[in-house]
């Protein structure tokens, strides 16, 4: 059941159910991706907005990029590494009229036809902030006391699922700080903080906890215990339909100087940054008003509605 | 071992210090190797020096020190040996 909104459902398909039933998601027919209606959109950009007013008192760069990024992007980013069953590449048919021919054949009775597909030069990005990390790169080293960009995308993970709280693509909106291990650290505890104080405005009962990120392989268990230890990443997670399964609407990590060695970012003094973020999914964030609050905006509590729509 | 181990270090992570400035006993981790390191590292050490590190070692702990994986390498050399 519902915690605020009185609506009683105890699983993920009966929440779906009632957000496909109120004309809040439109399922495809695969039953894995969604169109969203009205009132979802205005939600979610409301969502969007409202993290934007959140770093209003600092010196921000405010980007926003298209979901794919460079291959040669991707490939020094190593996300490969970690995660090559989250990845989504571009590929398109890029033969003659006879392999057009055999591939439209091969459709048209149901055979595989995707072995004319050849990789393109673009990947669907996965996280906002990885477009950010050459662009910032290219620029030389970074200013005294370090920089921070705001940073919007679609991202893809290829987790195919009809959970509406795990799609495969989602718009992500990213702060990204470069600096020193200290500047990088201290925005990063700065961004838990202010996390926490958005849900609370919300109405969201949220709490942080130590995660690890959904490793590949015979890598993972290590990985994840490094990433634990490190203190690397902290998540900030919501009680969402399921009783006992929570669901990370945020997540504040620190890099080290991984993305520093691979793209080639450093400070002043010749060293390499660090790099922190703190990211938030914008359709997950939505979701969980309308898991709160109920399907009907318009019933919401005066101070959600205030926080969302501040000009109303 | 040690000397492979360190080679490794050096070409395949970026740590905070030199390597030649690492004990066997100081702490890797503390030392800047992170999570996104050990892939290159464990891929580089079993392509070098002919071992694959079973599950049971893919712990933190055996990659902490230069000592250790040191040591881990050197007993799946002597188990491969008997095998």
């Amino acid at each position: 059941m519902s915690a605020l909104s009185g609506h009683e459902y105890q699983s993920i398909a009966e929440f779906r159910s009632h957000l496909v039933r109120y004309g809040l998601l439109f399922p495809t027919p695969n039953g894995d991706i969604y169109g969203y209606g009205k009132e979802f959109a205005e939600v979610a950009d409301a969502v969007h907005r409202l993290i934007g007013r959140m770093w209003e008192a600092d010196e921000v760069e405010v980007l926003s990029f298209p979901p794919i990024i460079p291959r040669s992007v991707f490939e020094n980013s190593r996300y490969f590494d970690s995660f090559p069953q989250l990845a989504g590449t571009v590929h398109c048919f890029c033969g003659n009229d006879e392999a057009h021919r055999r591939m439209l054949a091969s459709m048209a009775v149901g055979d595989d036809w995707t072995g004319a597909q050849k990789p393109t030069g673009v990947v669907l990005t996965p996280a906002a902030c990885y477009p950010v990390y050459p662009l910032i790169a290219s620029r030389g080293p970074l200013p005294e006391g370090g920089w921070i960009v705001d940073a919007s995308s679609y991202c893809f993970r290829h987790e195919p699922s009809p959970d509406p709280l795990r799609l495969q693509m989602f718009r992500q909106r990213e702060q990204v700080c470069f600096g020193n291990a200290d500047r990088v650290l201290e925005f990063r505890e700065t961004w838990i903080s202010r996390a926490l104080a958005m849900f609370s405005t919300l109405s969201l009962p949220a709490s942080e906890a130590p995660a690890h990120d959904a490793f590949f392989g015979r890598f993972s268990s290590l990985k994840a215990d490094v990433q634990r230890s490190q203190n690397l990443k902290v998540e900030i997670h919501l009680q969402m339909v399921e009783p006992g399964r929570l669901t990370a609407c945020g997540s504040c990590n620190y890099h080290k100087n991984h993305f520093a060695t691979a793209f080639g970012l450093h400070l002043v003094n010749g060293d390499y940054a660090h790099t922190a973020c703190a990211g938030f999914g914008i359709e997950r964030l939505t979701l969980a008003l309308f898991h709160y609050h109920g399907f009907v905006p318009n019933r919401w509590p005066r101070t959600v509605r205030d926080a969302l729509w501040p000009s109303e | 071992m040690s000397e492979l181990v360190r080679d490794i270090l050096q070409q395949a992570v970026t740590l905070s210090v030199p390597v030649s400035s690492l004990g066997e006993d100081d702490d890797l981790y503390e030392a800047g190797l992170s999570s996104f390191d050990l892939i290159t590292l464990i891929t580089a050490l079993e392509e070098k020096s002919k071992v694959e590190f079973p599950l049971a070692l893919m712990v933190r702990e055996t990659f902490a020190t230069i000592g250790r994986i040191s040591s881990a390498i050197d007993r799946l050399l002597r188990e491969q040996h008997r095998a």
